[in-house]
């Protein structure tokens, strides 16, 4: 099958920049508080992608925290079709009430959508509130035998413990994890441990915002541990592309954050 | 897009931008790792082109000695760091302090955190009314801004309408800006670690491009990550221009010559 996901594919837009964007870390759909003058479409997303020179990107659904994980899947299946530029992400979710298609049927949805990477909300308010393992074996059994991506929103850094992400990734190591934390000044030392022992641990940038962070984590760690991502639409994805832009590594390191890693992700996924 | 922008997608150096960094830190952070502390400043500001950041001791239990360390800084790296002062109401003699930091060890403006104040405390870091005065009557003498994080109430900022106070991190909120807009001293800056795509725009629609001063929070945060939110704000280039530096400049009496 072929995949489309190809970094060199860039004849939307004019060369700004040499680095090949892929955006991990984005949101489309109905919201019910978009910031003043804020659209959250897709069409919004292509055209901000246009403008910055951003040459793919990952979006899940908005309700997939808000809402509800599987209307946010039949949303996206729905109205965000996959391309070369567009990836979309499976919003996951705990099975067990009945709510929600077992792991199996998930892979399943997710195949006939082109859906390679998917997206675990972890919020207070939320679907499921905190990683909760028990509930979550069969689903992370079913990503690692396929080894698919899973990204974990954790809206509240201080919910998520080193010592639940390791059992994580210690038991399922197939399943390459994405760790998205909005707080910059929380506590972050664990991710340095857990860095030091696990290789399907990754941070996206608007977690990891440190000034020569990405420099200092490259130098100890490989350059595969940071991945772009921009938390669109809250946050404009020039923030980190400048981060990444303007960091202090060789332009194979800027190339493997800011898109080359999550695109070998995404091939590697057995779907 | 602006053409700066544009320049900033290239990873061009913005040395003629005279950006001034309103907001950053000398010192450790006690939640988090950050690799680019101290000369990392400099030499990182400097890689992008930042003309001058205006530099404040974080955490520091002895304010003095966290004042005199900015002073060293600021004298090791004069064409490049200013120092503001920090003070608080626990430790004695602030109004003393703030002149010494202003008179002796050449800071252009005071730095207020609400950190200081913790459950322990005797009582809330704002109503310490008569200390206050003390210390606002020697920042108005000499002309010099505050930046401020909480401790500032709307009354002080009533009370002192010579004085220009900055809210750190103040681009996120909204409410503040609308309920403060009346006051032609209140100020926000851009520091915040969760900059809303909007949060530009909107607080210029609010108060004005003259009232927004850029900040990172380095190296809390990283410069140019920061800089995304004010050149993809939409605003036009002149605006872009005065948030990135130039009112920074008018605030610290620093012609263009010099920035």
């Amino acid at each position: 099958m072929r995949l489309g996901i190809q970094a060199g594919r860039r004849d939307h837009r004019p060369m700004i920049h040499p680095l090949h964007f892929l955006d991990v870390n984005c949101l489309v759909g109905p919201y019910y508080n978009p910031g003043p003058g804020q659209d959250w479409s897709l069409q919004a997303l292509l055209a901000k992608m246009d403008q910055l020179g951003i040459a793919g990107a990952c979006p899940a659904a908005t309700l997939g925290r808000d809402y509800d994980p599987l209307d946010a899947n039949e949303w996206l299946a729905a109205n965000v079709p996959p391309s070369d530029r567009i990836h979309p992400v499976w919003t996951a979710a705990t099975h067990h009430s009945g709510e929600f298609p077992r792991p199996a049927e998930l892979l399943v949805q997710m195949r006939e959508h082109g859906a390679r990477m998917s997206r675990l909300f972890l919020t207070p308010a939320g679907f499921l509130g905190r990683l909760d393992l028990p509930l979550l074996g069969e689903l992370f059994d079913a990503l690692d035998d396929r080894r698919v991506p899973l990204l974990i929103d954790a809206a509240d850094p201080l919910q998520l413990h080193a010592a639940d992400l390791e059992l994580v990734l210690r038991r399922w190591p197939g399943m390459p994890v994405i760790l998205s934390v909005p707080k910059v000044v929380q506590n972050d030392r664990w991710f340095y441990y857990l860095w030091e022992r696990y290789e399907s641990l990754y941070v996206d940038l608007p977690g990891y915002q440190a000034l020569s962070g990405i420099a200092d984590v490259c130098r100890r760690f490989g350059p595969r541990r940071l991945v772009y991502g921009s938390r669109y639409p809250y946050f404009t994805p020039l923030q980190t592309m400048l981060q990444l832009i303007y960091s202090e590594v060789d332009e194979a390191a800027k190339q493997a954050i800011a898109g080359g890693t999550v695109r070998g992700l995404l091939e590697e996924a057995r779907l | 897009m602006n053409a700066i922008a544009e320049r900033a997608l290239r990873g061009e150096r913005l040395s003629d931008v005279h950006t001034i960094d309103w907001h950053v830190h000398l010192g450790k952070w006690v939640t988090m790792h950050m690799p680019g502390q101290g000369e990392e400043l400099i030499r990182r500001a400097k890689a992008l082109g930042i003309s001058k950041l205006v530099v404040n001791g974080t955490k520091w239990p002895d304010l003095r000695a966290s004042n005199d360390a900015v002073a060293a800084f600021a004298a090791n790296h004069p064409d490049i760091v200013i120092g503001f002062a920090v003070a608080n109401p626990y430790q004695n003699g602030m109004a003393d302090e703030v002149r010494r930091c202003f008179d002796e060890l050449g800071f252009r403006g005071l730095k207020l955190h609400s950190f200081f104040e913790t459950y322990h405390s005797a009582r809330g870091i704002s109503s310490y009314t008569r200390e206050w005065d003390a210390v606002f009557a020697v920042v108005a003498e000499r002309h010099m801004p505050v930046l401020y994080h909480g401790v500032v109430t709307e009354a002080m900022v009533r009370n002192w309408p010579g004085i220009p106070f900055v809210a750190a991190h103040g681009i996120a909120s909204v409410a503040t800006m609308e309920k403060m807009t009346a006051y032609p001293n209140f100020h926000v800056d851009t520091a915040a670690s969760q900059n809303v795509a909007w949060c530009v725009t909107t607080g210029a629609e609010i108060l004005g491009a003259d009232r927004i001063l850029w900040g990172t929070d380095a190296p809390l945060a990283d410069f140019a990550q920061r800089l995304g939110v004010v050149l993809d704000s939409g605003l036009p280039e002149e605006d872009i221009r005065k948030i990135l530096g130039l009112n920074a400049a008018r605030l610290l009496g620093l012609t263009l010559r010099s920035v």
